[in-house]
């Protein structure tokens, strides 16, 4: 069985030690993928956070139909499209030139804005790349950082989501395609 | 011979790893004799590594701390406290009334408003036909 499962069980049962090893176990990669979904580290540990408290009250009631990874990405998945649905306006689309004039956190402005040489410079480069991220619509950003970053398979990422693999594929595609237009200045100059 | 056209995904899929064994040596007999799409497999790849030099950050060195201290008042959660008061109405009434439970007569009441509550545990309350009885 798997590990997280038989952690899991014990949880139901009050453990407190295997909830904190299952914490210790995914805090950092889950972590990880928030902070790059919404480019807040704040925002980033609130939710992390909240995903565990959540699976801490569902451990009770927890079956193990789909791999327990899976399942926790899709709760991390959730409570990031309601944080920002709630508080941001829609995610931007690149394939709309007209956001990209208007939208601040766009990378072409950050470009813009930027001296080439420094933009070569580590942390600015983190935020072009955050800010590509960002900008790409809600569902090719997560199937796109759930690959990238969690090395999540198409039919994985198909079960978090909720969508086909076939979907999948072509989210992944729409969203490297994106982030090309978006970061290519970068990367012919790196 | 290979359609250069709606090429894009296949490339894709094939840095992913996720193409079938016979799809990927097709595609990459393809890449050996078609600059074009050579070219875009390289700017795609190019990408994805630049992606990497995101560095991964580290949880808040409190992170148990705080997540502990929220996961502390969750012991006794609204639903228990509920739970708990109803339980005593109930036994009051029991005693005043002497009511008797009948088997197989209840009301089944929807409380869906209590959202905040754990899935699955209070989405139904068994009620038993003791108002009859005392009216």
């Amino acid at each position: 069985m798997d590990s997280d499962v038989i952690l899991m069980k014990r949880i139901a049962h009050g453990d407190l030690l295997a909830f904190r090893r299952l914490v210790e176990r995914h805090q950092k990669g889950l972590l990880n993928f928030i902070y790059r979904y919404t480019g807040d580290r704040l925002l980033a540990e609130d939710i992390t956070q909240e995903v565990f408290l959540r699976v801490h009250k569902s451990a009770p009631y927890y079956k193990p139909k789909a791999k327990f990874s899976t399942w926790l990405f899709k709760i991390a998945t959730n409570l990031c499209l309601n944080e920002l649905r709630s508080k941001d306006p829609p995610a931007i689309s690149l394939t709309d030139p007209n956001h990209s004039e208007t939208n601040p956190l766009t990378p072409s402005h950050l470009l813009e804005k930027s001296n080439p040489g420094s933009i070569l410079e580590s942390r600015e480069l983190s935020m072009a790349i955050l800010d590509a991220i960002g900008a790409l619509p809600e569902k090719q950003r997560v199937a796109f950082l759930l690959h990238r970053y969690e090395d999540k398979s198409y039919k994985q990422i198909s079960e978090i989501i909720g969508s086909t693999v076939s979907a999948v594929e072509s989210l992944v595609f729409r969203a490297k395609q994106n982030l090309r237009k978006a970061l290519n200045e970068i990367w012919r100059t790196k | 011979m290979m359609d250069c056209q709606n090429m894009g995904s296949k490339l894709s899929a094939l840095m992913d790893h996720e193409l079938s064994i016979e799809e990927e040596v097709k595609l990459r007999e393809h890449l050996e004799k078609c600059q074009k799409c050579m070219l875009e497999f390289e700017e795609m790849r190019a990408v994805w590594n630049l992606m990497g030099q995101i560095p991964a950050i580290e949880p808040s060195a409190d992170f148990w701390d705080t997540l502990h201290t929220k996961l502390v008042p969750q012991k006794e959660s609204p639903f228990t406290r509920l739970n708990k008061v109803a339980q005593s109405i109930w036994d009051t009434l029991k005693d005043l009334f002497g009511v008797r439970l009948k088997p197989g007569k209840a009301h089944t009441f929807s409380l869906d408003v209590f959202n905040d509550f754990p899935p699955e545990s209070f989405g139904r309350v068994l009620y038993p036909m003791f108002l009859d009885k005392v009216k």
